[in-house]
């Protein structure tokens, strides 16, 4: 058995968007993972991708060469090339990097005990690169919001509610069926922060969950996920058509139709019926 | 005719659960509404090849369903529902061989990061599958999405339990009301 690790640049700066051709870069190489049985995982930090291969010698070989070759990367350096007696990895599988994500920072800390004992940097730039993948910072934090301070271990941060009213929130991605629950809370919370920011004060005054604590739980939970950003919260100064406004489609806008609708379907939702229908 | 008719569109690949969501969904309407205009609105779709089914709500209110093939040579089909749609659901059955190009083409389409319009990922055929496999999965999709600036909801559904269909449903009903209520913006500079 062999493992191969390539670390790859995408040609441009994409910041915290990710190209579609990334998307299918990691999609051929996934059908050819099935097809030859190979095991790993698809890192993406930025503009670094870092790939481990794990599998039989020829296919992994073969699995690292077309990575090389694949114009859509602009560099690939193979950082590991070794043999193993057991692979670290079970499945083919791919990770955003978020800097947040306290399980996702053990994952990685321990992935990089795993590889370093058969490290070959070629240039120190790749050092560099690998290195940034694993001290990504609580950087979606503004400052004077609670950070991680020491890179690479970080702690659980509670945030507490004087902390929250100050801030907006803004969700990612939807937390995972099993990381938690969806309760009808959950699900208007997420529904209301998805991809935009909303202050935290709203919140409060929309009463989605029985108690403030409950919502600062939820909220706390969403942050250790790794798929909350903060930002500070600004006072509107006179008209300020606001970033977060979502555009609104005409029949949203015809709103007492809306509302009749919008009370059924609840009614009916949340009606109890009978099993045998 | 009802006063308030919306749209839920269901695409998805042959076999994803399309059909079965419908009917899941129709027979569970609290109201049962004449024949006649439901069964005239369904049959002028089932020709072209669109699934359809309804939720009454009441008298004068219902939610059309439409099932949608995924593949691009029937987009000229999913245009018959984007008037007055209450949300988009994107049925993907789990397996290795996943399409990723027919879930892109579908956003491409419907261009929910542009309209608004709430969109669900249900994953089908999954109640077998192990955790971590799921959870793979679904990052895999929730990468799909970031690249369309979408943060949208990606649950396991299965359309043959009536309980699962309608989370769907109340997961669009949350999605809605988070676009049409919107005390919270004044307050907000962004
Ligand atoms: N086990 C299982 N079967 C499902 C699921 N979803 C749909 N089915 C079944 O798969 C078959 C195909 O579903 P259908 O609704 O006809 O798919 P369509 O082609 O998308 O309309 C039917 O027998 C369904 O009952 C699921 O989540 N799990
Ligand atoms: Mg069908």
């Amino acid at each position: 058995m062999k493992r191969i690790v390539c670390l790859c640049t995408l040609p441009q700066s994409f910041q915290d968007n990710l190209s579609a051709y990334l998307m299918d870069a990691y999609d051929d190489l996934r059908k050819f993972n099935i097809e030859y049985d190979i095991k790993g995982i698809f890192i993406v930090y930025r503009n670094t991708v870092l790939l481990v291969l794990e599998g039989e010698g020829k296919a992994v070989a073969r699995a690292a060469y077309k990575t090389r070759m694949d114009t859509r990367f602009k560099t690939c350096s193979i950082i590991v090339n070794c043999k193993i007696e057991t692979p670290y990895f079970n499945r083919w599988s791919i990770r955003l990097v978020k800097p947040d994500s306290e399980s996702q920072q053990l994952f990685l800390n321990r992935l990089k005990k795993e590889l370093e004992k058969d490290f070959v940097f070629e240039s120190p730039k790749d050092r560099k690169l690998y290195e940034d993948i694993y001290i990504a910072e609580r950087n979606q934090v503004p400052a004077g919001a609670p950070a991680a301070s020491g890179a690479g271990a970080p702690q659980a941060q509670e945030l507490k509610h004087s902390d929250l009213v100050q801030y907006s929130v803004s969700l990612s991605a939807w937390p995972k069926p099993t990381q938690m629950k969806l309760t009808p809370p959950a699900m208007k919370t997420c529904s209301l922060i998805s991809n935009r920011f909303v202050p935290y004060q709203t919140l409060i005054d929309r009463k989605i969950w029985p108690t403030e604590a409950d919502l600062e739980q939820f909220i706390n939970l969403l942050y250790s996920l790794g798929t909350l950003s903060l930002k500070m919260y600004q006072q509107p100064a006179g008209v300020s058509p606001a970033q977060a406004e979502p555009q609104k489609t005409a029949e949203q806008k015809t709103s007492e139709k809306q509302d009749r609708f919008s009370q059924l379907i609840k009614k009916f939702i949340t009606s109890p019926r009978s099993k045998v229908n | 005719m009802d006063r308030i008719y919306k749209k839920l569109a269901i695409v998805g690949e042959v076999g994803a659960g399309k059909t079965q969501l419908i009917h899941t969904i129709s027979e569970i309407s609290p109201f049962a509404t004449e024949a006649r205009s439901s069964v005239d609105i369904g049959k002028e779709f089932t020709t072209v090849g669109i699934d359809y089914g309804r939720l009454s709500l009441a008298e004068d209110v219902a939610l059309g369903l439409y099932g949608l093939p995924g593949q691009k040579r029937f987009s000229m089909l999913w245009d018959m529902v984007t008037q007055g749609l209450w949300g988009l659901l994107i049925l993907a059955k789990y397996s290795d061989n996943f399409a990723l190009e027919s879930l892109q083409t579908v956003i491409d389409h419907f261009a929910p990061h542009r309209t608004k319009v709430p969109v669900v990922i249900g994953i089908s055929h999954c109640e077998n599958t192990d955790y971590a496999d799921l959870d793979n999965f679904i990052e895999y999709l929730q990468v799909v999405l970031a690249n369309y600036d979408l943060a949208s909801p990606i649950y396991p559904v299965d359309p043959r339990d009536v309980e699962s269909s309608i989370m769907v449903l109340q997961l669009f009903d949350a999605l809605n009301d988070s676009y049409s209520n919107d005390d919270w913006i004044e307050s907000d500079a962004g």
